[in-house]
């Protein structure tokens, strides 16, 4: 089905445009949040939330493509997933004891997606907050510090300290298999 | 592919602000970008979209549609408080014209009254 006429059936609030956009979207939209979260169950509660908040201020939405819905989506998503993790104690802390890891070759190289996804959520959350921020969304360091009341140099610290233990995590795979 | 510009633009920021001209940074950047493409193409695609529609359907408000067949009903309980709004104001200017008519037709009776008594007094 075409995306503006989705759109325009969820402006007219029409449930069977607000399904269509819903089941097209949630499979990556989850991602989302789960990349924020670092688990499903979270990451579906952030997600349907997501959604409401775009379908109730839906009015705001001007569409510009149809990569526009995801972008916008997106973005909310990002937005709702910090907001439940500020609930959570200490998201900015340093979390564990930093390690001297070779930055020669890197390891996440050699590992599929969805394995460096499931490394990213294993990472404790003020890594994860940043590193997904930076890497993944392309925030720059500046708007990190804005969004998440930092400063610049911490956010820089945190990117850093993420990538080395992610960087660990690999060796560590390689030298006795991904654990569940 | 929006995203992937603006992820392009603000890292160029950061780059062109901070200590991060050099190779290994610009090499780190382009691996970012590989890996943000990656990441943002994953799909959970064993999740349960009916279950999630279900989950959410419920929170949503009901649909706009419904709203004209609402508003020929006659008035609901939450529409009553605004009637009752701009019922003392109503009130009080039928309270004040109607004691206004009373006190002219008081006074035009009692003026007749008086004059139809002096009159008779005159003759």
């Amino acid at each position: 089905m075409e995306a503006i006429r989705i759109i325009q059936g969820c402006k007219e609030n029409q449930p069977w445009a607000q399904k269509a956009l819903f089941e097209q979207l949630a499979p990556s939209m989850i991602m989302v949040c789960r990349r924020y979260t670092g688990n499903l169950p979270d990451a579906e509660e952030v997600m349907l939330s997501g959604f409401m908040q775009f379908f109730l201020k839906i009015h705001l939405f001007e569409y510009r493509g149809e990569g526009s819905i995801s972008a916008y989506l997106r973005r909310i998503m990002i937005h709702e997933s910090l907001m439940h993790l500020r609930k959570q104690p200490n998201i900015t802390e340093q979390e564990i004891e930093d390690t001297l890891v070779s930055e020669e070759q890197d390891p996440l190289d050699r590992l599929s997606t969805a394995e460096i996804m499931e490394l990213i959520t294993r990472l404790p959350t003020g890594y994860r907050t940043i590193f997904n921020l930076y890497v993944i969304d392309g925030m720059s360091h500046r708007e990190i510090a804005d969004l998440l009341h930092i400063k610049e140099g911490t956010s820089k610290s945190q990117l850093s300290k993420a990538r080395r233990l992610l960087q660990q995590m690999v060796i560590k795979i390689n030298n006795h298999g991904i654990t569940t | 592919m929006a995203s992937q510009h603006k992820h392009n633009s603000t890292h160029q920021k950061d780059n062109q602000k901070g200590d991060q001209q050099d190779p290994f940074n610009q090499i780190q950047n382009t691996k970012d970008q590989a890996l943000s493409k990656r990441i943002l193409e994953l799909r959970a695609e064993n999740y349960d979209t009916a279950k999630g529609w279900e989950k959410l359907s419920g929170r949503l408000p009901v649909k706009s549609t419904e709203v004209p067949v609402q508003q020929l009903a006659p008035p609901s309980d939450s529409q009553r408080p605004q009637q009752k709004k701009s019922r003392p104001l109503l009130s009080f200017w039928k309270m004040a014209v109607a004691a206004m008519v009373l006190l002219a037709a008081g006074f035009i009776v009692g003026r007749y009254s008086n004059w139809h008594k002096t009159g008779n007094q005159g003759r």
